[in-house]
This record gives C-alpha cells, structure tokens and sequence, in this order.
C-alpha cells in the first residue's frame, strides 16, 4: 500500500509539466523527495500561472564590439574577439573584442594623456557638467539599457528596470554633485586628482558596478582605463557610447 | 575613459600596466589577492606592508627611483549573516531573507547567504520560507512576472551545484522551489539548506548564486560569534524589534556594511566595502572619493 503511494506522488506532479524538463543533479539522492501530505506545503510551481509580459527588445545589438580607446571604437591589435552568450537561451548575443597587453597600453596612454592635457586641468565645475549630463543620458536610455543587461547576465527584467539603473543614474548625480565641491569633502586639506585609473570589474552587476567606480573617478580628475568583466561586457560597451 | 574589454589576461595586462596611479577591483577573494601580490611585487617590499600601507607610499611616488605604486581598493567577496531574532517582526523578516538571497540570483557579493535563526522561532521561520520560495517564478529574465532569472553563467552554474552537492553530503537537508526550469539556458532553482553547521563547506565558501544556508542560535552573544565566523566580512542583516539590540550587534559585527530590519539597500550616499577578506576602501559616499584622491 505505501509503496502504491509513492510510487504515484511523483507521477501527479510531472503531468503538470509534461512539457518541461526538470533540471537536477545528477546524483543518487532525488533533489525533490516525495513529501507526506501531513506536511502542509504550497505547491504553486506550475499552477501559479501569469500570462506572460515579456519586455520588448528596443535596442539593436552590434554583431561584434570593438575596444573603446581615445574616444574611438578601434579594432583589437590582438585581433580576438570572443563571444557573449545570453545565459537565459544560450544563444550567441555578439562577438567581443579581447584585448591583448599592446592595447592596454595604448589605452592608458590615452588615458594618461587626456589627464595630463584636459581632465586634470579641467576646474570641477567643468567636470561635473560632463557627469550630469551622462547621468541624463543615462536616465533617457534606461530602458534599453535594462533589456540589454537582462539579456547580457540573465537578471530579471524588474530588478534591472527598478534597482540597477535608477542607482546607475543616481550614482552619476551624485558624484556630478561633488566634482566641485570636493574642497568640502575634505575640509581644510587640499584633494588632488591621482592620474590613471585602472578598474576591473565584476560580472554581476555590470553596469552598476562600472558606476560606482567610474563616477567617484571622473569626478575627483582622474581618467579611467575600465576592464569589464568577460561574460557581460557589451553594457559597458554601450555606455562608452554615452560618453562619446 | 576607456574600455578594454577581454578575460583573466587582459585584467592582467591591466594591473601590470606600470603608468597606472589607482587600481580599483571588485571581484572574487581569489583574484583579489593575486592583484595585491602583483602590486607589492612591484613595490618590492611584502604583502602587509605594501597594501596597508598606500597612503604613504604614494607621496614617494615623485621619486623616479620607484616604480609607481598605485593605490590600490579591493571589494571581493562575501558571506553574510542575517540574524534573525525571536521579536522581530517575522513576515518583514521573511522578505528581507528572500530579497536578500534570491536578489539578482544570488550573485551579490553582499547576498545574505547565513541566515541565522533564534531557536524560539526555528520552525516557523522555516514554515514560512519554505512556502513563501514556492512563490518565486523563476524564468525568461525578459518577463516582467520573473523574480528569479538565469545564471550568468556555465561554470558558476557547475559551481553552484558543486556546492550544494557537498552541503547535501555533509548532511545539510535541501528544499529548492518545485518549479519547472526552462530546458535551455542556465538555471538553478531558489533554495535553501538546512541543518547546516558552521563547519560545512556551505556556510564558509562563498556560493555566489540562490542558496541559502539556515542555522540556528540561543543567545545574542552566540550570533555574533557565529556571525563573525567567517574570513569575510563584507555585509550582514539584523532583525529585531528591539532598537538598543541593534546598535549592540551592529557594533560587534565585523561587517562593512550591516542592515537593520532591511536588506540590500544601496545609496551613493552610503559607503560600502568590506572587513577581512572582503578586501579594503571604501566606494560611495565622501569615503568613497578619498579613494580617488590625494589629500594634501
């Protein structure tokens, strides 16, 4: 009698999925064990039906990206490129440029050389213009900007919509704000920009995690050499299109 | 700006670039340490010193005798503690754990991933958690319906499933939201382990995607303690209704960032970092511009 009703427990819930299939380790213990009845559970998992909302792709995604060196897309000197993947469908998204140790070099020469010409010598004001106005252009793209991270990391539309790019923005804003007033942020002392800045940063959130670092920079007189992380790399790429 | 975009190699290109004033890194403890032995390489002198010691270091920079030595900011990785107390306002607190795990599929180096629960209020924490992962749709990350999208990516998927493997073999019971996952792409179900130890794998090492590790405590002294048990210290969560309780656990935590009767709240405002392993500076808030300053 019992194992009647074992036997029949897992049978009910995959003809509900008779569709789908259910991805699990591969190990001797099943990852779903057959629970009592007496155990009092919610079993939404297919019932719990929404029609689907899917968001609209807006944006046109280049078949492949180059660097972004002196204001300029330029080809790798490596001449690699690899590819991005969307985690959600494993389907190629682009090809993505790998830069080798030469173009690194040519892109902190650049860097060095916007600093020691214009961006330290620039008066705060000046810069802070300059991040108020990425930190708009940022708020008119959010959304493709959204649907792109989405599709680059495989994070929900909705987190990346009302937590990533609002704070994206904000973090702009904020920093904008104190490009002039860094004499206040250290009173009495006198802060100087330090030069070049080299960033890498992670995959997970890639947009916001390029702010938090590029803004602070930016807006202190340093320029920037940023290395994106490897799997989501083209939001970057399109944020180097704002500041073109 | 600039942007060099490529893998492991470039980021090494980058760091070894010696025209470089500051290197900011946010990333795994594992590399992390590696940027730290490369720049104190270079600055010929050992770890400790070269790392702790940056601030000054920089003023020596005019000297052309020296390489430069850039300053440098590490936030690496994490394994918070969320502490839940008998008088906290327990539905709040369910949310809290769930956004503070199952947030960008676990991929936040300040997820809370230990959740700690006061014995008093073990089984009901875990009757609500239970039902309440069975209402989070995970899929295409494109619907706006979907609150748990894909993993990023092939290997962290493998990583996670590692782990939760070896939490499972240490004795740690599984329960994972009975959902169907779509047969293509990188998917892993919320979940969460419970029966965990301190000693289990899954309670030191960073999982880095939607698990979450359950444990218990008795008294305040005793979260902390456990909460402090760990080589990270980047963020942790309090809940409690109790006002003075959280200004005395949150002083004993050593956390960078710890949360009160909320989780993962970010402000440019606020600086954030870590502790220990979770590496050193600050980003955001006035902390957050020294970093990119030379204060004279």
């Amino acid at each position: 009698m019992k194992k009647a009703a074992k036997a029949k427990a897992p049978k009910a819930r995959s003809a509900t999925s008779a569709k789908v299939e259910l991805v699990s380790s591969p190990t001797a213990k099943p990852l779903h064990p057959v629970v009592p009845q007496k155990d009092r559970r919610l079993t939404f998992g297919d019932k719990w039906d929404y029609a689907p909302a899917p968001e609209s792709v807006p944006v046109k995604i280049a078949p492949r990206y180059d660097l972004f060196i002196d204001g300029k897309f330029t080809a790798p000197k490596s001449g690699a490129y690899f590819p991005t993947v969307n985690p959600a469908t494993e389907g190629q998204l682009s090809e993505i440029a790998q830069a080798g140790p030469q173009d690194v070099d040519l892109a902190v020469k650049s860097a060095r050389r916007a600093y020691d010409k214009v961006w330290s010598k620039m008066p705060g004001s000046e810069r802070g213009k300059y991040l108020y106005r990425i930190a708009r252009i940022i708020q008119e793209k959010s959304r493709e900007l959204a649907v792109l991270e989405t599709m680059d990391g495989g994070k929900p539309i909705k987190e990346s919509r009302d937590v990533d790019l609002p704070l994206v923005a904000a973090h702009f804003f904020y920093h904008a704000g104190w490009a002039d007033k860094l004499k206040y942020a250290f009173p009495g002392r006198t802060p100087r920009p330090l030069g070049v800045a080299g960033q890498i940063i992670p995959w997970n959130f890639p947009l916001l995690m390029a702010a938090w670092k590029i803004a602070p920079a930016l807006a202190c007189g340093n320029t920037v050499v940023l290395k994106p992380a490897e799997t989501p790399s083209s939001t970057a790429i399109h944020l180097s299109h704002i500041f073109q | 700006m600039n942007i060099v975009t490529g893998a492991g190699e470039t980021g090494a290109a980058l760091v070894n670039h010696p025209d470089l004033d500051k290197i900011a890194f946010t990333g795994s403890t594992e590399v992390g340490k590696a940027i730290a032995r490369a720049i104190a390489g270079r600055a010929g002198s050992p770890l400790p010193a070269a790392t702790l010691d940056i601030a000054n270091r920089q003023r020596a920079r005019s000297d052309a005798l020296y390489p430069k030595i850039p300053k440098l900011t590490l936030e690496l990785g994490g394994k918070a503690a969320n502490i839940i107390f008998e008088d906290a306002p327990l539905d709040q607190a369910i949310e809290g754990i769930i956004s503070g795990i199952y947030f960008n599929q676990g991929h936040v180096c300040c997820a809370g991933s230990r959740l700690f629960v006061q014995e008093g209020i073990y089984g009901k924490v875990i009757r609500k958690l239970r039902d309440r992962i069975q209402t989070l749709r995970v899929g295409n990350p494109l619907d706006k319906n979907t609150d748990i999208g894909a993993i990023n990516s092939k290997p962290q998927l493998e990583k996670i499933k590692t782990l939760v493997q070896s939490g499972v073999d240490e004795g740690a019971e599984l329960e994972q939201t009975r959902c169907a996952l779509p047969s293509k792409g990188y998917w892993f179900p919320p979940s969460f382990l419970t029966g965990v130890t301190m000693s289990h794998r899954v309670a030191q090492e960073e999982i880095f995607g939607p698990v979450l590790s359950v444990m218990t405590f008795r008294t305040p002294e005793e979260a902390i303690e456990r909460a402090n048990n760990t080589p990270f210290g980047l963020s942790a969560g309090v809940w409690t209704d109790k006002g003075s309780k959280i200004f005395k656990i949150v002083n004993k935590l050593r956390a960078g960032v710890v949360w009160a009767n909320t989780y993962n709240k970010f402000d440019p405002t606020s600086p954030f970092g870590g502790y220990k392993e979770s590496g050193f500076g600050r980003e955001g808030g006035v902390q957050g511009l020294a970093a990119y300053c030379r204060v004279e």
